[in-house]
């Protein structure tokens, strides 16, 4: 189903980013964690305390894949200017085995977001759908057309009735 | 369409690695006379400079214990 996209003014404008002064943004100057060892250990007491863990739990129940909180989590600390963009990539795989081994403690079911996605369809996939569908309709087409002309001229004779002729020589029912 | 969460790659890549590393069969010991006597460097397989070494041993850690949890739980 089509979206219909509303515009949206909710949203920075272009080149608002620039208007801070630079070194002004948190991701503009140095991480405070530079190490993998140091980034985890800044993650795994946040996920253990409770107060997180219970909001980790009522996300995951309610859906969302494990792969988006990661990203979310590790996109976030970088923005705080915890870390480099580098060290969150680094950081992600272990957040996500993480966040697993929580929602499995816990016996919370959740989308890994692992699986592979069965809506993406490969372009050879959609090339061939694409060359059955114009077959089908060269095939539709071709008898559509003497049987359309053919139908249209059998619903008019149906249609218009026979006029009675009254003449002395014709035929009586 | 931009790929917006790289999240399952990095995962998945980093696990297909991580098989590929596993150790297979050792190779049987050979004492010919031009036999290496020197073991050979195996600079990228355990190399613990490499934070992605480093990061495949937690996941791997963290892996073993879900499947602890899985066995106990079932």
């Amino acid at each position: 189903m089509a979206v219909r996209e509303e515009p949206s003014f909710d949203m920075p404008i272009a080149g608002q980013s620039l208007t801070a002064e630079l070194g002004g943004r948190p991701w503009q100057q140095p991480p405070q964690y530079t190490t993998v060892e140091e980034a985890l250990d800044y993650y795994i007491p946040s996920l253990e305390s409770e107060e997180v863990s219970t909001q980790l739990l009522d996300v995951l129940e309610m859906g969302i894949p494990v792969t988006s909180v990661a990203n979310a989590m590790q996109t976030a600390s970088v923005m705080d200017g915890k870390h480099s963009v580098d060290v969150g990539v680094l950081v992600l795989p272990v957040l996500i085995e993480l966040i697993m081994l929580i929602a499995e403690t816990a016996g919370v079911e959740y989308i890994s977001g692992l699986e592979p996605d069965k809506t993406i369809m490969n372009k050879s996939l959609i090339n061939k759908a694409i060359r059955k569908y114009e077959k089908e309709k060269e095939k539709e087409d071709e008898p559509l057309e003497d049987t359309g002309v053919m139908t249209t001229i059998e619903s008019l004779q149906e249609e218009t009735p026979e006029e009675k002729a009254g003449g002395l020589m014709s035929r009586s029912k | 369409m931009p790929l917006t969460n790289p999240a399952a790659i990095i995962h998945q890549n980093l696990i297909k690695s991580m098989e590929m590393v596993k150790p297979s069969a050792k190779k049987a010991k050979t004492n010919g006379l031009l036999t290496p006597t020197r073991p050979v460097s195996k600079a990228n397989e355990n190399d613990i400079d490499n934070p992605i070494n480093r990061v495949a041993t937690y996941v791997d850690t963290i892996r073993r214990k879900r499947e602890e949890l899985k066995e106990n739980g079932s």
